[in-house]
């Protein structure tokens, strides 16, 4: 039990947040889908083709490395398309939603699930397709059964842009999280569970085995890739597996009664005309829970699945990935302002202290996908430390990952940065360097290296 | 501006790749250049990963802050430099007749400067297939500030060239440079043309400050009065009065040189006129006033390091303090001199605001600020003092620790990746 006070780090004032918790139903989509590139880290194999008729839970898809670890479908129908994109990567396994059965993987009672051991749990979640939530620090990536990860960290809190409030996704699902916990614990020497400043929430009283720990502080303070750093520090041959609560529960729910859940509680901010959380199918078309939400507001904009820092841009006809409870809508920028360089600012967002809305706190914009200016090299003025937390010298960081020096960057952090943090250096750079891209090399040259 | 815009987007049309005017040298980047001057970019953030938004400070936005905090210093370079010239010609000075006059030597330099940059900075844009950058918008600002008004304008158009070339695009551009371009500038023209930077070319070599001589022939005739060549006003900047050997026997040394020759000459060398920069000099460098002003600027806005600035001032002060109690009667008369002086005299206050704060020069790790200001105030003094065939040190020990800054940064950084193996030998002990 730790209090963790973060300084560093950035709230992005992003308008169009949602500010009571109603959850709003949607209809039953036409289509569901299972979306291969939301799970990084993993190649799909088809274990369908179209045309096939699939049950609810029935996998579409595994693993290439881990043949046990099944992609299921989220629902019943036919197989209506198989959506490559570069080289022939899957994007989207979609199924034409029709009535039929449900495959249950097993339900078990409590007692039964602390009974389970290391392998057990394992091949529950792999078969019934709850592992691919799980993931692993270094590098962001799914995590394989097969690492010894020396301990599992879930953040029970939520700091980022907009993003769903974890007091919405849990309300109610107690008893899924005891079981999804009950389940962790087996897995790993160590779970840690992390929660605001507000004490732990009583969602997870009862809940025993675990340590806790209170994070505060602006963004990223609540991503559990940077909590790692302050908990328990990951290195080259450390591996800590990590998730959110709300995934825990998914896996409770899985264990607790044979299949994943059918829906999730997503919530759809940013340029939407009524942002507010909704209640959807797993899988649903992401065009169905913008149009829930009132629709854009805008005539170009840009659909991201999760947080408009680490979320991946959706197609108008994408779909949301499992283990996804944030969809933002971003209104696409670039028109070309005159002499925007000299304008004073007092609408204009920057972390910086340039512009006169800095003087204005509390004030939220309408961020555009705008990138503000071409790339220039770097001018170090300390933009990103003042939004890493971890103790990084992320300029030193880049540099080494640009010179491909592996020694450097690996003593510098490389597998402490987290994607989040990479990512708010990339808001905020004057020189519009993308870090998050340079991170994502640095994190693929170790990898083949050390492959 | 929707007529502008269709200006410019027909301009785009010929200069772009295949377009009727895309042979012509530069054309493209020429374009480039002006059309993101006027309007903002436009582009967006790439849809393959995060992040989708993006802070709104850009480069230019950037080095513009910096030209708006050199304002208070420009515009007493312009005023004061039209009152010395005035003074030393016998003229009444006002507000009006000093800042024509000023203006009438400042701005020759400063379209001097930024012809000849701005030339070299097309260039290797163009050859690098880059977009220009806007570095040389703060560098071809600090030019002109940082020399004498009498500098020939060829001298200060191979001394930019050189500034820029040598200082900054040989090692890849703006943010890749070890040297500041403006003190590399000026080095350059300090050890290449030393007579004109003190003035001792002129009038015989008797060390006379006559701006008049420095305006262009052709521009001469537009000054009212600029025909009249007085000699009757000689002067020498306070850091060579208080360094002369002519000093050395007075019990005071340096300071008593200093007030000995404001009552022989009535030229006012005080700590406030120093201070304030009523006094001749280097154009922008005299008003420790002005730099101070621009540092509050520099530090409100987070684009100045105070670190280095605060550790610059220490690291003088301390420096000074012990040399001033090591002062012996008819020692080096720079001993003598009251640690505040430092503060105010030569370019000191303009270079530790403006030019040791570059944050591509100065180190970047906040310890590493920290040892690089001090060693900067420290060097500053004993340039000044110890050697005596240089009386200002201010450029020297800011291009000196510019060249040591990477080592100091490395010493951090080696503490960094030091305390992450010992977190992980603890983690997994």
């Amino acid at each position: 039990m730790s209090d963790f006070v973060l300084k560093a780090g950035l709230d992005l004032p992003i308008a169009g947040g949602v500010s009571d918790g109603a959850v709003a139903p949607v209809d039953a989509p036409a289509q569901v889908a299972v979306t291969p590139p939301d799970f990084p880290g993993v190649t799909v194999r088809l274990a369908v083709k179209e045309g096939d008729v699939v049950k609810a839970g029935q996998p579409l898809g595994h693993s290439k490395l881990c043949p046990e670890m099944k992609f299921v479908s989220p629902a019943a129908g036919r197989v209506a398309e198989i959506r490559r994109g570069h080289r022939r990567s899957i994007q989207a396994i979609v199924v034409d939603v029709a009535a039929g059965e449900t495959v249950n993987h097993g339900a078990l009672s409590a007692d039964q699930i602390a009974k389970l051991g290391d392998e057990g749990v394992k091949a529950r979640l792999l078969s019934g397709g709850a592992w691919p939530l799980l993931r692993a620090k270094p590098m962001a990536q799914v995590a394989h059964p097969e690492q010894r990860p020396i301990a599992i960290l879930v953040s029970g809190m939520e700091t980022g842009p907009n993003c769903a409030d974890p007091a919405v996704l849990l309300d109610g699902r107690e008893a899924e999280l005891q079981a999804g916990f009950a389940a962790l614990t087996q897995l790993a020497p160590k779970v840690h569970l992390t929660h605001g400043a507000g004490g732990l929430p009583s969602v997870f009283a009862g809940i025993s085995g675990l340590s806790t720990h209170s994070f505060s502080g602006p963004h990223p303070s609540g991503d559990p890739e940077v909590q790692i750093n302050f908990v328990c520090s990951p290195g080259t041959e450390q591996i800590v597996w990590y998730c959110r609560a709300v995934d825990v529960a998914d896996m409770g729910a899985l264990l607790l009664r044979g299949e994943l859940p059918r829906t999730a509680r997503v919530v759809v901010a940013g340029g939407v005309n009524q942002p507010r959380y909704v209640e959807v199918q797993t899988g649903a078309p992401v065009a169905d829970l913008v149009a829930a939400a009132g629709g854009a507001d805008a005539e170009a904009f840009r659909i991201v699945g999760g947080s408009v820092l680490t979320g991946r841009a959706l197609e108008a006809n994408g779909f949301v990935a499992q283990g996804c409870h944030t969809v933002s809508v971003v209104p696409e920028g670039g028109s070309r302002e005159f002499m925007g360089w000299l304008s004073p600012g007092a609408d204009k967002f920057s972390n910086h202290r340039m512009y006169l809305s800095k003087l204005f706190g509390g004030k939220r914009f309408r961020l555009t996908t705008d990138q503000h200016g071409g790339p220039r090299a770097l001018i170090p003025i300390g933009s990103y430390k003042k939004v890493v937390p971890s103790d990084i010298e992320p300029d030193y960081l880049m540099k080494a990952i640009l010179c491909e020096d592996i020694e450097e960057m690996l003593g510098l952090g490389l597998l402490e940065m987290s994607r989040e943090e990479a990512a708010l250096c990339t808001v905020v750079c004057p020189s519009k360097i993308n870090y998050s891209q340079i991170l994502e090399r640095g994190w693929r040259q170790y990898q083949k290296e050390t492959a | 501006m929707k007529f502008l815009r269709d200006q410019l987007d027909a301009v785009h049309d010929k200069v772009k790749p295949g377009g009727p005017w895309s042979k012509i040298p530069f054309a493209y980047t020429l374009y480039d250049m002006h059309d993101t001057i006027l309007f903002t970019q436009g582009k967006t953030t790439p849809r393959d990963g995060g992040p989708h938004v993006r802070d709104t400070l850009d480069s230019k936005r950037l080095m513009f802050t910096v030209v708006i905090a050199l304002i208070p210093c420009i515009l007493w370079a312009i005023y004061n430099t039209g009152a010395q010239a005035l003074a030393a010609e016998g003229v009444d000075v006002n507000l009006v007749s000093a800042s024509i006059r000023g203006a009438f030597h400042f701005l020759p330099i400063m379209a001097v400067t930024f012809l000849a940059g701005g030339f070299w900075e097309v260039l290797f844009a163009h050859i690098r297939n880059e977009e220009v950058s806007e570095g040389f918008l703060v560098s071809g600002m600090l030019i002109p500030l940082i020399l004498p008004p009498t500098m020939p304008l060829w001298q200060v158009a191979v001394g930019t060239s050189f500034g820029v070339v040598i200082g900054k695009e040989v090692f890849g551009g703006v943010g890749m440079n070890i040297l500041n371009p403006a003190l590399t500038t000026r080095a350059f023209l300090f050890f290449t043309y030393p007579g004109a930077i003190s003035g001792d070319q002129l009038d015989g070599g008797r060390r006379v400050w006559n701006a008049v001589l420095a305006v262009p022939e052709f521009l001469r005739g537009l000054i009212p009065n600029g025909t009249t060549v007085v000699d009757g006003f000689s002067g020498a900047t306070p850091l060579a009065i208080a360094a002369d050997e002519s000093a050395r026997g007075l019990p005071g040394g340096g300071l008593d040189a200093l007030n000995a020759f404001a009552s022989g000459s009535g030229v006012d060398y005080s700590f406030s006129s120093m201070f304030w920069g009523t006094i001749p000099g280097s154009m922008g460098e005299v008003s420790a006033f002005a730099a101070l002003l621009g540092a509050i600027i520099l530090v409100v806005v987070g684009l100045a390091s105070w670190r280095i600035m605060v550790a610059a001032c220490i690291g003088l002060l301390a420096t000074g303090w012990l040399l001033s109690n090591a002062a012996s009667v008819g020692g080096n008369p720079m001993y003598h001199l009251p640690p505040h002086y430092h503060l105010v005299m030569g370019g000191f206050a303009f270079g530790a605001a403006f030019m040791a704060t570059d944050p591509v020069t100065a180190a970047s790790t906040n310890t590493g600020k920290w040892i690089y200001g001090l060693l900067i105030g420290a060097l500053v003094v004993l340039v000044r003092s110890v050697n005596p065939a240089y009386p200002e040190g201010v450029m020297l020990a800011i291009l000196f620790m510019n060249v040591f800054a990477p080592l100091i940064d490395h010493f951090v950084v080696q503490a960094n990746i030091k305390r992450r193996k010992l977190r992980l030998a603890a983690a997994s002990a």
